[in-house]
């Protein structure tokens, strides 16, 4: 390095040296430090504020939960209680009512019978007390299948969906006149 | 008291909530950073506020300081990363620093000038060489602070440092800059 360049770097080095701050900077720097430091200190305050509050209020629930009578449900919910709202989807509730003249849906109409007639075969069913006589005979692999009666709620069936059917007719009359 | 305590201890006495050692850190160091700052930054009247965001940053940062490198590496290589956040938020619109002097008080102007005339110097060095004049040469760091500070080998500062002068001597005429 010649000397003309290090006494320039020389000379260089002195003026950075010479850069001052602006006295208040040190100051500033000082009050933004304490403003930084009260918000970080205060921040635990308020975590522990909002944690009482949040313990005081569970305690306060399960308080509440423990003096409820048993008979009733619980808070939490169990999985196999289904609630009021919740529509079972096997159930439909038959629409048509005697006396009732409300037109029901068509999707409803074959599938709301079909309930009805299931409930009746299943009244005419003994029950198992009945069975208890009935002596259970081994079924020899030539023997032929038993004879299945014919089903006799078919006509009755028939003959409802028949009615449905004709009342139909009857009020679609009346309302195109 | 404090004043006599090196900078490791001044950030341990900081982490047991002493905010004073904290303030003599300040303190020690401003006058460096600011330096830093202003001739690293294109918009040099930045300085005060990346010195700032600087301690801002070291008020979070001590508090888990590892002491793996000296605080004040530390606070270097965060001036450097905040300068460089800042001039990549500013692009390069004050160039014409004379315009820009013109209507400040004459101390400041005079600061203002010096400024200029170290930044005209460093800006003809390519950024790694311009770091380590500054840091070497000017603000006369060791050989491993500086590299600690541009995370390289002391080799490399070493090296670089030799290809700067070379640069400068190669511009001797434009090295000229104070008279």
């Amino acid at each position: 390095m010649t000397d003309d360049t290090q006494q320039n770097l020389d000379e260089l080095a002195q003026a950075y040296q010479s850069i001052e701050p602006p006295p208040e900077l040190l100051h500033r720097i000082c009050e933004q430090v304490q403003q930084e430091e009260q918000q970080t200190s205060s921040l635990p305050v308020w975590g522990a504020v909002a944690t009482a509050v949040v313990c005081v209020a569970l305690a306060m629930l399960f308080t509440f939960d423990l003096h409820r009578p048993v008979d009733k449900p619980r808070l939490a919910v169990e999985p196999n209680i289904i609630g009021p709202n919740t529509i079972e989807p096997n159930i439909i509730e038959p629409s048509i009512s005697s006396g009732d003249l409300q037109i029901p849906a068509l999707s409803s109409l074959t599938t709301s019978v079909a309930p009805t007639t299931e409930s009746k075969t299943r009244a005419q069913l003994p029950s198992l007390g009945d069975l208890s006589g009935i002596s259970l005979t081994p079924i020899s692999p030539t023997a032929k299948p038993p004879q299945q009666p014919a089903p006799e709620n078919s006509n009755r069936s028939s003959d409802i969906s028949t009615d449905i059917f004709e009342f139909l007719e009857e009020h679609n009359h009346d309302n195109t006149v | 008291m404090l004043q006599q305590l090196t900078d490791k201890a001044l950030v341990k006495r900081y982490q047991h909530h002493d905010l004073d050692a904290f303030t003599e850190l300040a303190r020690r160091h401003h006058q460096r950073l600011y330096r830093l700052a202003a001739v690293q930054l294109i918009d040099a009247s930045s300085a005060d506020d990346v010195t700032q965001e600087v301690f801002m940053r070291a008020l979070k940062g001590f508090k888990s300081f590892l002491f793996l490198a000296e605080p004040s590496t530390w606070l270097y290589r965060t001036t450097k990363n905040v300068c460089r956040e800042f001039n990549r938020r500013k692009p390069a619109q004050v160039e014409d620093e004379e315009e820009y002097a013109t209507g400040l008080p004459e101390e400041a102007l005079a600061s203002q000038r010096t400024i200029g005339q170290v930044r005209r110097l460093v800006k003809q060095l390519p950024e790694r060489q311009r770091d380590v004049v500054m840091l070497r040469i000017f603000e006369e760091l060791s050989v491993e602070q500086t590299a600690t500070i541009m995370n390289c080998r002391p080799g490399t500062v070493k090296a670089l440092l030799h290809k700067a002068m070379q640069t400068l001597r190669k511009n001797a005429d434009n090295v000229e800059l104070l008279q």
